[in-house]
């Protein structure tokens, strides 16, 4: 009879698993949604929406992605896996966070995360507005991080990742704007406000940078680790202490960009490094100038 | 035997005493910088202690990788500094003729610095005399600027050689070269050192070496003095025997502004 009665019971717990990982995976849509008058309970669809980006990501399918329906505050998130986080044109999709990272990175080696049309404010206390740990591909697309005590973006995966910020503004993050430690990052159309420094790339890594401008830090763009290179055209570096600034081996090559009105010096180099002319530069209006280390001549 | 057995516990009692007093004396005066840090702000005393030392403390408890400091042995400090932010404690730390760039943490830990690493630069004379001669002597503009200034406040034509409303042929002969020089900016201790060590090379380079000075018939005039920033160039009224004036049709000398391609 006991021997009878837990053959069922197993046989129930059975079914309840099957039905619990059916539903989970009906759960999980290719595209979810938050609002500001959401709620986590629900299932993120668009009649039923989500009320943040942590509740919905466990909703939707790897390579899906999550849209905010209305203007809202939809807090911080950890990234496992492919998604695209899009904020949609036009309005405040907006991550408030304090004391702690606004979006991490933490996806497969192939995963690529896209993230969009967001607003990331750490409002005086928070670490990093994003930090890339892992992952394949990040994508940043109109993101503009405010306030942070580390930096706007930290992205340090292991492998060859690459990063693409395009179009965003990084205003009064202390630590930096973009510091690239490790990967590829490709940045085109940046503004870089106040920050503790603009673009950095800070270990055997390299950023190539376009159409943006860095204004009101330490540094506004530069390399301060053997293997580090930084690429910049057509770019503005002003009203830093330090136009570029390279250090301890890495190379910096610039063409048609401007370094002016900085306040201590236009190129800083340590004497190891190297800051390498490819034309059409204006190095002017710097207490010191400095010095490009050598010219390649456009071809 | 028990009395003198409880004495020369005593004894041994005050002479750890005195030992462990000694050892504290000692500790204090080999060690005169203490550093501690907390929320992005750090506490810090110095008593004439080397500053590649207080770096190297800085560098110890806030978790830093600091580099360049070496040439900061021979700057002694003294500082007494209660929760300030970091930035305003290092450029205490380093003074005049260095510079820093710090590199946010990626991971902050409690308690440590908010840098991850800390590279120490010269900014005086060591980089000027790697830097090429900028124009023949002159100093850069915006070595003359002082920023603490709103722009609008200065916008007297006594403060930048004539040059604007009201100005005359007269006082274009003393006019300066860069619209920026009528901007009053505070300017800081290193870049008015900059400014005098390089009035200086000027005047040290043999005479051939000069550039000849500057004719008093013809001077040179960006072309962006002649527009006024302040109000639409329709409300500026015609100058009388200005040269170089738009509504006369003379153009200004043939120097381009962009002349500093590289």
């Amino acid at each position: 009879m006991v021997h009878g009665s837990s053959r069922v019971l197993r046989g129930a717990l059975s079914v309840c698993f099957l039905v619990g990982a059916v539903s989970t995976a009906r759960a999980q849509a290719t595209r979810t949604w938050v609002s500001g008058v959401g709620d986590d309970a629900n299932p993120c669809s668009r009649t039923a929406p989500c009320k943040t980006f942590a509740g919905a990501i466990s909703k939707t399918a790897p390579g899906g992605e999550i849209d905010a329906l209305d203007p809202g505050g939809f807090g911080a998130v950890t990234i496992t896996k492919a998604i695209t986080i899009d904020g949609g044109g036009g309005q405040v999709a907006s991550i408030l966070v304090s004391g702690t990272n606004g979006i991490i990175i933490n996806a497969g080696a192939n995963d690529s995360v896209i993230l969009r049309n967001i607003r990331i404010n750490g409002i005086g206390t928070g670490i990093n507005g994003i930090r890339f740990l892992a992952g394949g591909e990040l994508h940043v697309e109109n993101v503009t991080i405010d306030r942070f005590t580390n930096n706007a973006i930290d992205f340090l995966p292991g492998g060859g990742a690459e990063g693409y910020i395009t179009n965003c503004t990084f205003r009064d993050n202390a630590g930096g704007g973009l510091v690239v430690n490790s990967g590829r990052v490709m940045v085109s159309g940046l503004r870089a406000e106040a920050n503790g420094n603009g673009v950095i790339v800070n270990g055997t890594a390299i950023a190539t940078v376009r159409d943006s401008f860095a204004s009101g830090g330490g540094a506004g763009f530069g390399a301060i680790t053997a293997g580090g290179v930084i690429n910049l055209e057509n770019s503005v570096t002003t009203h830093n202490q330090f136009g570029i600034f390279v250090a301890l081996g890495s190379l910096a090559r610039v063409s048609n960009s401007m370094i002016v009105s900085n306040t201590t010096e236009g190129l800083h180099n340590d004497g190891s490094a190297f800051i390498v002319s490819l034309q059409g530069n204006s190095l002017v209006g710097n207490p010191t100038n400095g010095a490009f280390t050598s010219t390649t001549v456009k071809q | 035997m028990k009395h003198r057995s409880a004495e020369a516990s005593r004894y041994i009692a005050a002479a750890a005493w005195i030992i462990g007093t000694l050892a504290t004396v000692a500790s204090a005066q080999t060690v005169p910088v203490t550093v501690t840090f907390h929320a992005g702000r750090v506490t810090l005393t110095a008593t004439d202690a080397p500053a590649a030392d207080v770096l190297q403390e800085w560098a110890r408890i806030g978790k830093v990788e600091v580099s360049g400091a070496e040439p900061l042995s021979m700057r002694r400090v003294t500082l007494n500094l209660a929760d300030v932010e970091e930035q305003k404690a290092l450029e205490q730390i380093v003074g005049a003729g260095y510079g820093f760039l710090g590199i946010g943490k990626s991971d902050p830990l409690p308690d440590t610095s908010h840098f991850g690493r800390l590279i120490i630069v010269s900014t005086g004379s060591a980089s000027t005399a790697a830097s090429p001669p900028t124009t023949a002597g002159r100093p850069d503009p915006e070595t003359t600027y002082e920023y603490s200034r709103p722009r609008n406040a200065t916008m007297d034509p006594a403060n930048y050689g004539g040059v604007g409303i009201g100005a005359t042929t007269a006082n274009l002969g003393e006019m300066r070269t860069d619209p920026e020089r009528a901007f009053d900016y505070s300017v800081p201790s290193r870049v008015r050192e900059a400014v005098e060590r390089q009035r200086q090379e000027a005047a040290a380079r043999p005479a051939a070496a000069k550039a000849p000075p500057p004719s008093t018939n013809v001077p040179y005039v960006d072309p962006e003095l002649r527009f006024n920033y302040y109000r639409p160039l329709k409300s500026i009224p015609p100058r009388q025997n200005d040269k170089n004036d738009p509504a006369t049709g003379t153009e200004p000398p043939a120097k381009k502004s962009g002349s500093n391609r590289q």
